[in-house]
């Protein structure tokens, strides 16, 4: 049988008889292994590549010679098979598959070698850029949790050198807004794989970040309820600075005794997120003013969500923000 | 082939439709998937597959390659590598059912793919295709316990076929 026709085809081709015995080797095999015509027809595979001795190739081999399903050996279990010479300057990676070939009424096995090398070092090469920047990321993420860190340091170490009690309720909420800004970035750090924020744990956390910095004397309890909503951090931060200034407000203003309460609860509805917050204290005395500095970033940081900001009259200072996901 | 044995639970069959297979998958499957797929043609005509979930597989590529940094997404040679268990797996499978059946079918090469469950049915919902034979089965390779489905398809003329085969194996004598 004339089997010149699988010089053309650009993948190896091996044929082997049942007792290993190489019937055909095309072009590709000739020029991936080095080995000639005369070197390899007519032998037994077994003898040029000892590892098919093996079981796992006999018994699988035995399978198809047996009328059997088709016989794949995968790259990186199987990279002894048809391997390059050991002076190519290129060594080959191959992906094989095995079919039931028939000639003459005889069953024989056809290797179809296909060489992978360029998927496999591109696949490495992009293996050890990933794990580069993994290490990279692992190393911002501690500087600048280092820098976050000594900026609150020193806006606290400023504090102690202010006579007037106005400036240090300005490092205060300086220093939560901070604390939200933090926040975020630790849920990223922390969630390398994914750049969504689980807007109940961001809540919790920046809550008790802001209630456990010692900036006031009250400790009140807080309430959070929050639907499953996962955030992108652009919008995390805008949401964190809002209820970092309204935290802030409720422990200036709302508390007077020890025993109060901070409510918070988030839903989602079609793709809208409501927020609700509300503290236990007596509320505001009046409408809120306009031209305050709290109040004007709010409703910046509102608008930065595309949504709104609003400040309801009522007992608890209630305040509702919208935004879409 | 792994160097270390592939166990097969016994596994739960059921016959059911393509309309039935699908809302079995979808509950089943919330996350991408992984299958390797093997045609056949002779007494039955029809599709082989083992159905995975992705993670599940490239978890099981990790262990098998012995990557050290493992991740979630199939490269080109771990695709490669769970077409050889793929392969392994459906062979065992449909070596015992011809040889048990004495059934003599022809097979295409593994094909791996990922996807939705919605890309593996494509193509397979064909009115020709009307029975599923659905395995579901938990395997063994190495420490790791991965469940999966095998998921044999026939086309109409072929499922009777089949079933004469079973019920003359079963000795029930139908014919």
């Amino acid at each position: 049988v004339d089997f010149s026709g699988f010089d053309s085809i650009p993948i190896g081709i091996c044929l082997i008889d049942r007792d290993f015995i190489v019937c055909s080797w095309n072009l590709c095999l000739r020029d991936w292994t080095g080995l000639s015509d005369a070197e390899v027809l007519d032998r037994d595979l077994r003898d040029i590549y000892p590892a098919f001795r093996r079981g796992i190739y006999t018994s699988r081999l035995e399978m198809l010679f047996s009328g059997g399903p088709p016989v794949v050996f995968s790259p990186r279990l199987h990279s002894g098979l048809f391997a390059s010479p050991e002076t190519a300057r290129k060594k080959h990676v191959y992906h094989i598959n095995v079919s039931p070939f028939l000639k003459e009424g005889e069953s024989l096995a056809l290797f179809a070698v296909q060489d992978i090398s360029s998927e496999y070092q591109r696949s490495r090469e992009l293996k050890q850029a990933l794990e580069e920047n993994r290490i990279l990321l692992r190393e911002l993420n501690h500087r600048t949790k280092n820098n976050y860190s000594m900026l609150l340091s020193l806006l606290e170490l400023q504090k102690e050198t202010l006579f007037d009690s106005r400036d240090e309720e300005i490092i205060d909420i300086l220093i939560s807004r901070i604390y939200s800004i933090q926040r975020v970035q630790e849920h990223l750090a922390l969630q390398s794989d994914s750049l969504r924020i689980l807007l109940g744990e961001y809540l919790r956390n920046l809550a008790g970040d802001i209630l456990d910095s010692g900036s006031s004397l009250y400790s009140p309890d807080t309430h959070i309820e929050a639907d499953a909503i996962e955030l992108e951090p652009g919008k995390a931060i805008p949401l964190g600075m809002i209820l970092a200034e309204l935290i802030t407000n409720s422990l200036k203003h709302a508390f007077t005794a020890i025993g109060g309460e901070i409510r918070i609860d988030a839903e989602e509805k079609n793709g809208m997120v409501t927020i609700r917050y509300q503290d236990s204290g007596p509320g505001r005395a009046g409408p809120p003013k306009n031209d305050g500095m709290g109040l004007r970033l709010n409703e910046a940081f509102a608008q930065q969500l595309g949504g709104s900001f609003r400040q309801l009259q009522g007992p608890g200072a209630p305040t509702v923000i919208d935004f879409p996901l | 082939m792994l160097s270390s044995p592939v166990t097969l639970e016994a596994p739960v069959l059921s016959v059911i439709g393509t309309p039935e297979l699908r809302s079995r998958l979808e509950e089943e499957y919330k996350e991408p998937l992984a299958w390797v797929r093997m045609g056949y043609t002779g007494e039955l005509n029809g599709t082989v597959e083992l159905v995975l979930k992705s993670a599940e597989a490239a978890h099981l590529a990790a262990v098998l390659s012995e990557d050290l940094h493992p991740d979630n997404d199939l490269d080109a040679v771990r695709s490669a590598m769970i077409s050889e268990v793929g392969n392994v797996v459906i062979n065992a499978v449909i070596g015992t059912l011809s040889n048990s059946l004495g059934l003599h079918l022809r097979f295409t090469v593994p094909q791996f793919m990922e996807g939705e469950v919605d890309s593996l049915l494509t193509g397979l919902e064909d009115p020709e295709l009307p029975k599923v034979l659905l395995v579901r089965t938990r395997f063994y390779v190495q420490t790791l316990d991965i469940e999966g489905h095998i998921l044999l398809y026939f086309s109409l003329a072929t499922f009777r076929e089949f079933r004469s085969h079973v019920k003359r194996y079963g000795n029930l004598g139908s014919e």
